[in-house]
Protein backbone atom coordinates (compact mmCIF):
# COMPACT_ATOMS: atom_id res chain seq x y z
CA UNK A 1 0.00 0.00 0.00
CA UNK A 2 2.77 2.40 1.05
CA UNK A 3 4.39 1.91 -2.22
CA UNK A 4 1.37 2.34 -4.35
CA UNK A 5 0.51 5.40 -2.75
CA UNK A 6 4.38 6.88 -3.27
CA UNK A 7 3.90 6.07 -6.47
CA UNK A 8 0.74 7.56 -7.01
CA UNK A 9 2.10 11.03 -5.80
CA UNK A 10 4.64 11.20 -8.08
CA UNK A 11 3.68 13.09 -11.51
CA UNK A 12 6.77 12.84 -14.30
CA UNK A 13 7.02 15.95 -16.83
CA UNK A 14 8.78 15.32 -19.87
CA UNK A 15 9.84 17.15 -22.65
CA UNK A 16 11.91 16.29 -25.78
CA UNK A 17 13.95 14.09 -23.50
CA UNK A 18 14.47 16.15 -20.30
CA UNK A 19 12.28 15.17 -17.32
CA UNK A 20 10.97 16.74 -14.22
CA UNK A 21 8.90 14.68 -11.04
CA UNK A 22 6.27 16.21 -8.97
CA UNK A 23 5.78 14.56 -5.82
CA UNK A 24 2.25 15.84 -4.47
CA UNK A 25 0.92 14.00 -1.04
CA UNK A 26 -2.17 16.06 -0.95
CA UNK A 27 -5.08 14.23 -3.14
CA UNK A 28 -6.86 17.24 -4.40
CA UNK A 29 -3.65 19.31 -5.71
CA UNK A 30 -2.47 15.82 -7.09
CA UNK A 31 -5.77 15.24 -9.33
CA UNK A 32 -4.93 18.82 -10.35
CA UNK A 33 -1.20 18.01 -11.41
CA UNK A 34 -2.20 15.06 -12.69
CA UNK A 35 -4.86 16.47 -14.89
CA UNK A 36 -2.96 19.27 -15.89
CA UNK A 37 -0.27 17.25 -17.23
CA UNK A 38 -1.59 13.73 -17.73
CA UNK A 39 -0.27 13.38 -21.27
CA UNK A 40 3.23 14.75 -20.53
CA UNK A 41 5.42 11.46 -19.15
CA UNK A 42 5.80 10.15 -22.41
CA UNK A 43 8.49 8.84 -23.18
CA UNK A 44 9.46 8.02 -19.34
CA UNK A 45 12.75 9.13 -18.37
CA UNK A 46 14.63 9.61 -15.40
CA UNK A 47 13.92 13.22 -13.89
CA UNK A 48 17.01 15.34 -13.18
CA UNK A 49 14.97 17.99 -11.04
CA UNK A 50 12.33 17.01 -8.02
CA UNK A 51 9.35 19.19 -7.07
CA UNK A 52 7.55 18.83 -4.03
CA UNK A 53 4.54 19.93 -2.65
CA UNK A 54 3.24 18.89 0.83
CA UNK A 55 0.42 20.39 3.18
CA UNK A 56 2.02 22.40 6.16
CA UNK A 57 -0.79 23.15 7.69
CA UNK A 58 -5.30 23.11 7.30
CA UNK A 59 -4.86 25.33 4.43
CA UNK A 60 -1.20 25.82 3.86
CA UNK A 61 0.87 24.31 1.28
CA UNK A 62 4.76 24.12 0.03
CA UNK A 63 6.43 23.96 -2.98
CA UNK A 64 10.26 22.69 -2.88
CA UNK A 65 12.10 22.38 -5.79
CA UNK A 66 15.21 19.95 -5.05
CA UNK A 67 14.29 20.53 -1.25
CA UNK A 68 14.31 24.66 -1.65
CA UNK A 69 11.52 26.72 -0.61
CA UNK A 70 10.18 28.27 -3.49
CA UNK A 71 6.37 29.34 -2.07
CA UNK A 72 4.91 28.69 1.28
CA UNK A 73 1.10 29.90 2.03
CA UNK A 74 -2.70 29.19 0.98
CA UNK A 75 -2.31 30.40 -2.83
CA UNK A 76 -2.87 27.35 -4.86
CA UNK A 77 -3.40 29.36 -7.96
CA UNK A 78 -0.59 30.91 -7.65
CA UNK A 79 1.44 27.83 -6.25
CA UNK A 80 -0.19 26.21 -9.53
CA UNK A 81 1.04 28.66 -11.69
CA UNK A 82 4.42 28.95 -10.01
CA UNK A 83 4.82 24.91 -10.39
CA UNK A 84 4.29 25.41 -14.13
CA UNK A 85 6.62 28.21 -14.59
CA UNK A 86 9.38 26.48 -12.93
CA UNK A 87 8.74 23.28 -14.25
CA UNK A 88 9.36 24.63 -18.05
CA UNK A 89 12.24 27.03 -16.87
CA UNK A 90 14.06 23.52 -15.48
CA UNK A 91 12.79 21.29 -18.88
CA UNK A 92 13.84 24.29 -21.22
CA UNK A 93 17.24 24.55 -19.37
CA UNK A 94 18.10 21.00 -19.90
CA UNK A 95 16.61 21.41 -23.68
CA UNK A 96 19.74 21.49 -26.24
CA UNK A 97 18.91 18.73 -28.55
CA UNK A 98 16.01 21.22 -30.29
CA UNK A 99 14.86 24.97 -30.68
CA UNK A 100 12.63 25.46 -28.05
CA UNK A 101 9.57 28.00 -29.02
CA UNK A 102 7.11 29.91 -27.26
CA UNK A 103 4.42 28.70 -29.77
CA UNK A 104 1.45 26.30 -29.77
CA UNK A 105 1.62 23.28 -32.07
CA UNK A 106 -0.74 21.10 -34.15
CA UNK A 107 -0.35 18.43 -36.74
CA UNK A 108 -2.69 16.83 -39.44
CA UNK A 109 -1.61 13.30 -40.75
CA UNK A 110 1.81 13.98 -39.42
CA UNK A 111 2.11 17.69 -40.78
CA UNK A 112 2.55 19.76 -38.20
CA UNK A 113 1.79 23.95 -38.11
CA UNK A 114 3.42 26.19 -35.28
CA UNK A 115 1.49 29.09 -33.72
CA UNK A 116 4.21 30.97 -32.71
CA UNK A 117 4.11 34.08 -30.60
CA UNK A 118 4.02 36.01 -27.05
CA UNK A 119 1.39 35.45 -24.24
CA UNK A 120 -1.78 36.60 -25.33
CA UNK A 121 -0.97 36.02 -29.01
CA UNK A 122 -3.78 33.50 -29.30
CA UNK A 123 -1.73 30.20 -28.98
CA UNK A 124 -3.99 28.68 -26.25
CA UNK A 125 -7.03 29.59 -27.98
CA UNK A 126 -6.02 28.58 -31.38
CA UNK A 127 -4.37 25.13 -30.49
CA UNK A 128 -8.22 24.54 -28.39
CA UNK A 129 -10.38 25.32 -31.38
CA UNK A 130 -7.68 23.13 -34.11
CA UNK A 131 -7.67 20.42 -31.31
CA UNK A 132 -11.77 20.49 -31.62
CA UNK A 133 -11.90 20.88 -35.40
CA UNK A 134 -9.87 17.84 -36.30
CA UNK A 135 -6.48 18.36 -35.53
CA UNK A 136 -3.65 16.76 -33.57
CA UNK A 137 -2.65 18.33 -30.45
CA UNK A 138 1.26 18.30 -29.32
CA UNK A 139 1.14 21.32 -27.21
CA UNK A 140 -0.55 25.32 -26.74
CA UNK A 141 2.80 26.69 -25.62
CA UNK A 142 5.76 24.76 -25.61
CA UNK A 143 7.21 23.40 -29.06
CA UNK A 144 10.48 22.05 -29.50
CA UNK A 145 12.02 21.52 -33.19
CA UNK A 146 15.00 19.43 -33.98
CA UNK A 147 18.10 21.28 -35.18
CA UNK A 148 17.36 20.24 -38.23
CA UNK A 149 13.99 21.65 -38.51
CA UNK A 150 12.23 18.22 -39.98
CA UNK A 151 10.66 16.64 -36.76
CA UNK A 152 9.05 18.80 -33.89
CA UNK A 153 7.30 17.41 -30.45
CA UNK A 154 5.48 19.60 -27.31
CA UNK A 155 4.32 19.66 -24.57
CA UNK A 156 0.88 18.58 -24.12
CA UNK A 157 -0.15 19.74 -20.73
CA UNK A 158 -4.19 20.29 -20.39
CA UNK A 159 -4.95 23.80 -22.40
CA UNK A 160 -4.75 26.49 -20.51
CA UNK A 161 -7.69 29.14 -21.60
CA UNK A 162 -7.88 32.77 -20.22
CA UNK A 163 -10.97 33.92 -18.79
CA UNK A 164 -12.24 35.61 -22.60
CA UNK A 165 -11.17 32.09 -24.34
CA UNK A 166 -13.85 29.63 -22.69
CA UNK A 167 -15.78 30.64 -25.85
CA UNK A 168 -14.23 27.73 -27.44
CA UNK A 169 -15.27 25.27 -24.67
CA UNK A 170 -19.16 25.96 -24.62
CA UNK A 171 -19.05 26.31 -28.58
CA UNK A 172 -17.39 22.46 -28.42
CA UNK A 173 -18.45 20.72 -25.57
CA UNK A 174 -21.19 22.77 -24.42
CA UNK A 175 -22.39 24.52 -21.00
CA UNK A 176 -21.23 21.21 -18.85
CA UNK A 177 -17.91 21.61 -19.71
CA UNK A 178 -16.47 23.02 -16.65
CA UNK A 179 -17.52 19.59 -14.81
CA UNK A 180 -14.68 18.22 -16.98
CA UNK A 181 -12.05 21.34 -16.99
CA UNK A 182 -10.17 22.80 -14.02
CA UNK A 183 -10.91 25.72 -13.22
CA UNK A 184 -8.61 29.02 -11.68
CA UNK A 185 -9.54 31.58 -9.31
CA UNK A 186 -8.55 33.94 -12.14
CA UNK A 187 -11.35 32.26 -14.28
CA UNK A 188 -9.02 30.77 -16.63
CA UNK A 189 -9.68 27.25 -17.52
CA UNK A 190 -7.27 24.16 -17.69
CA UNK A 191 -8.62 21.61 -20.22
CA UNK A 192 -7.74 18.08 -21.20
CA UNK A 193 -7.45 18.23 -24.86
CA UNK A 194 -8.86 14.73 -25.05
CA UNK A 195 -12.20 16.10 -23.77
CA UNK A 196 -12.39 18.46 -27.35
CA UNK A 197 -11.58 15.37 -29.25
CA UNK A 198 -10.79 11.94 -28.07
CA UNK A 199 -7.29 10.94 -29.12
CA UNK A 200 -6.46 13.89 -30.15
CA UNK A 201 -2.82 13.97 -28.51
CA UNK A 202 -0.15 13.25 -30.89
CA UNK A 203 3.83 13.34 -30.11
CA UNK A 204 5.60 13.99 -32.71
CA UNK A 205 5.14 15.70 -36.59
CA UNK A 206 7.10 16.98 -39.23
CA UNK A 207 6.76 20.86 -39.71
CA UNK A 208 5.24 21.89 -42.76
CA UNK A 209 3.58 25.78 -41.37
CA UNK A 210 4.39 28.59 -39.65
CA UNK A 211 1.84 30.94 -38.16
CA UNK A 212 2.73 33.76 -36.05
CA UNK A 213 -0.85 34.84 -35.00
CA UNK A 214 -1.82 38.21 -33.49
CA UNK A 215 -5.18 38.67 -32.01
CA UNK A 216 -6.87 42.10 -33.44
CA UNK A 217 -10.59 42.38 -32.79
CA UNK A 218 -12.87 44.31 -34.76
CA UNK A 219 -10.17 44.16 -38.18
CA UNK A 220 -10.39 41.87 -40.79
CA UNK A 221 -8.21 38.75 -41.12
CA UNK A 222 -4.73 40.22 -42.50
CA UNK A 223 -1.94 38.06 -43.29
CA UNK A 224 0.93 37.97 -45.28
CA UNK A 225 3.50 35.43 -46.59
CA UNK A 226 6.89 35.76 -44.76
CA UNK A 227 10.17 35.12 -46.40
CA UNK A 228 12.37 32.33 -44.84
CA UNK A 229 14.92 35.25 -43.09
CA UNK A 230 11.93 37.03 -42.11
CA UNK A 231 10.46 33.56 -40.19
CA UNK A 232 14.17 33.31 -38.91
CA UNK A 233 14.05 36.72 -37.27
CA UNK A 234 10.69 36.09 -35.77
CA UNK A 235 11.70 32.13 -34.23
CA UNK A 236 14.99 33.54 -32.71
CA UNK A 237 12.18 36.34 -30.81
CA UNK A 238 9.93 33.74 -29.62
CA UNK A 239 12.84 30.84 -29.07
CA UNK A 240 13.01 30.12 -25.24
CA UNK A 241 16.61 28.17 -25.62
CA UNK A 242 18.13 29.73 -28.26
CA UNK A 243 20.82 31.45 -26.69
CA UNK A 244 21.94 27.52 -25.08
CA UNK A 245 22.37 26.38 -28.82
CA UNK A 246 25.23 26.65 -30.78
CA UNK A 247 25.35 30.01 -32.80
CA UNK A 248 22.65 31.06 -30.75
CA UNK A 249 20.19 29.08 -32.37
CA UNK A 250 20.08 30.59 -35.42
CA UNK A 251 21.10 27.56 -37.82
CA UNK A 252 18.66 25.95 -36.06
CA UNK A 253 15.48 28.57 -36.76
CA UNK A 254 17.17 28.91 -40.40
CA UNK A 255 16.78 25.58 -41.13
CA UNK A 256 13.24 25.29 -39.69
CA UNK A 257 12.01 28.44 -41.81
CA UNK A 258 13.48 27.07 -44.86
CA UNK A 259 11.80 23.88 -44.82
CA UNK A 260 8.20 25.20 -43.90
CA UNK A 261 5.96 28.00 -45.33
CA UNK A 262 5.39 31.31 -43.03
CA UNK A 263 2.53 33.50 -42.88
CA UNK A 264 1.49 36.38 -40.40
CA UNK A 265 -1.87 35.91 -39.58
CA UNK A 266 -3.73 38.68 -38.06
CA UNK A 267 -7.05 37.75 -36.86
CA UNK A 268 -10.69 39.04 -35.58
CA UNK A 269 -11.90 35.72 -33.78
CA UNK A 270 -10.89 32.26 -33.64
CA UNK A 271 -13.19 30.52 -35.98
CA UNK A 272 -12.48 32.81 -38.54
CA UNK A 273 -8.49 32.09 -38.37
CA UNK A 274 -8.85 28.61 -37.72
CA UNK A 275 -10.56 28.28 -41.24
CA UNK A 276 -8.26 30.10 -42.60
CA UNK A 277 -5.40 27.73 -41.48
CA UNK A 278 -7.25 24.88 -42.34
CA UNK A 279 -7.13 26.32 -45.47
CA UNK A 280 -3.17 26.94 -45.81
CA UNK A 281 -2.35 23.41 -44.29
CA UNK A 282 -4.87 21.93 -46.91
CA UNK A 283 -3.44 23.72 -49.64
CA UNK B 1 14.92 36.25 -26.59
CA UNK B 2 16.45 38.04 -29.24
CA UNK B 3 18.54 41.07 -28.11
CA UNK B 4 18.15 44.59 -29.83
CA UNK B 5 20.30 47.89 -29.47
CA UNK B 6 19.19 50.75 -28.45
CA UNK B 7 19.48 53.60 -31.46
CA UNK B 8 22.37 55.56 -32.10
CA UNK B 9 22.21 58.92 -33.66
CA UNK B 10 21.32 59.13 -37.56
CA UNK B 11 23.78 58.31 -40.20
CA UNK B 12 24.38 61.50 -42.56
CA UNK B 13 25.81 61.56 -45.51
CA UNK B 14 28.55 63.99 -44.60
CA UNK B 15 29.51 62.10 -41.62
CA UNK B 16 33.31 61.75 -41.20
CA UNK B 17 33.19 58.50 -39.19
CA UNK B 18 33.53 55.50 -40.86
CA UNK B 19 31.47 52.54 -40.41
CA UNK B 20 32.79 48.97 -39.32
CA UNK B 21 31.43 45.46 -39.42
CA UNK B 22 30.63 44.48 -35.30
CA UNK B 23 33.19 42.17 -34.45
CA UNK B 24 31.40 38.39 -34.80
CA UNK B 25 28.66 38.64 -36.94
CA UNK B 26 28.16 36.87 -39.73
CA UNK B 27 26.68 37.05 -43.05
CA UNK B 28 24.16 34.47 -44.13
CA UNK B 29 22.32 34.78 -48.08
CA UNK B 30 18.85 33.16 -47.36
CA UNK B 31 17.20 33.14 -50.59
CA UNK B 32 17.19 36.21 -51.81
CA UNK B 33 17.93 38.14 -48.78
CA UNK B 34 20.40 38.01 -46.14
CA UNK B 35 20.47 37.93 -42.67
CA UNK B 36 23.12 38.99 -39.87
CA UNK B 37 23.27 37.50 -36.85
CA UNK B 38 25.90 37.06 -33.99
CA UNK B 39 26.60 33.67 -33.05
CA UNK B 40 27.20 34.66 -29.57
CA UNK B 41 24.54 36.66 -29.02
CA UNK B 42 20.77 35.77 -29.95
CA UNK B 43 21.24 39.13 -32.20
CA UNK B 44 19.42 38.42 -35.90
CA UNK B 45 18.87 41.09 -38.52
CA UNK B 46 16.85 40.80 -41.84
CA UNK B 47 17.93 43.07 -44.29
CA UNK B 48 18.26 42.61 -48.35
CA UNK B 49 21.21 41.55 -50.60
CA UNK B 50 21.73 45.72 -51.16
CA UNK B 51 21.91 45.89 -47.31
CA UNK B 52 24.03 42.75 -47.00
CA UNK B 53 26.34 44.61 -49.63
CA UNK B 54 26.53 47.62 -47.62
CA UNK B 55 27.66 46.03 -44.99
CA UNK B 56 29.92 43.91 -46.93
CA UNK B 57 31.97 47.45 -47.66
CA UNK B 58 31.80 48.68 -43.69
CA UNK B 59 35.41 47.71 -43.26
CA UNK B 60 36.94 50.88 -41.16
CA UNK B 61 38.45 52.39 -43.95
CA UNK B 62 34.96 54.06 -45.91
CA UNK B 63 33.02 56.53 -45.37
CA UNK B 64 29.61 56.56 -45.97
CA UNK B 65 30.22 59.37 -48.74
CA UNK B 66 33.23 56.64 -50.45
CA UNK B 67 30.65 53.38 -49.87
CA UNK B 68 27.67 55.76 -51.88
CA UNK B 69 30.01 56.59 -54.49
CA UNK B 70 31.41 53.03 -54.79
CA UNK B 71 27.47 51.42 -55.18
CA UNK B 72 26.50 54.54 -57.47
CA UNK B 73 29.55 52.76 -60.06
CA UNK B 74 28.52 49.63 -60.28
CA UNK B 75 24.79 50.60 -60.17
CA UNK B 76 24.61 53.76 -61.97
CA UNK B 77 20.86 53.30 -62.82
CA UNK B 78 19.78 53.70 -59.11
CA UNK B 79 22.51 56.66 -58.45
CA UNK B 80 19.30 58.59 -57.15
CA UNK B 81 18.31 56.02 -54.86
CA UNK B 82 21.39 54.93 -53.11
CA UNK B 83 22.74 57.61 -50.96
CA UNK B 84 19.20 57.46 -48.55
CA UNK B 85 19.12 53.87 -49.10
CA UNK B 86 22.70 53.58 -47.69
CA UNK B 87 21.92 55.93 -44.90
CA UNK B 88 19.07 53.73 -43.94
CA UNK B 89 20.34 50.75 -44.12
CA UNK B 90 23.18 52.02 -41.92
CA UNK B 91 21.35 53.15 -39.40
CA UNK B 92 19.51 50.03 -39.21
CA UNK B 93 22.46 48.04 -39.23
CA UNK B 94 23.63 50.41 -36.21
CA UNK B 95 20.55 50.29 -34.38
CA UNK B 96 20.70 45.93 -34.46
CA UNK B 97 24.31 46.24 -33.46
CA UNK B 98 26.02 45.21 -36.40
CA UNK B 99 27.69 48.23 -37.26
CA UNK B 100 29.94 49.96 -35.44
CA UNK B 101 31.50 53.46 -35.89
CA UNK B 102 34.93 54.95 -35.94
Amino acid sequence: MALEKESCSTILVTLAGAAVSVDCSDPVLHERFATLFRHCSYPPCTPRIRFSVTRTSKKEHRLEREGRQLYEGDNLDYLSHLLIHELMICLIRDCVDGLALHSGALARSGSGLLLCGESASGKSTLSAWLTAAGFDYLTDEHAVVALDGRSMTGLPRAIMLRQGSTFVLEHWLGKDHRRSSISFASKSIAVDPELLRPASVCRRARPKALFFPRYSPGEPLASRRLSAAEATVRLVRVSTNAAKLPESGIPAALALARGVEAFTLDYPDAATAAAWIESKVAG
Amino acid sequence: MARWVSALPKVRMNDSRRPIQAPGFKLEVVEEEVILFHPAHTTVIHTNRSGGLVWQLCDGKRSVEEIVGLLCQIYPDSASEIADDVERVLGDLTDGGAVQWL
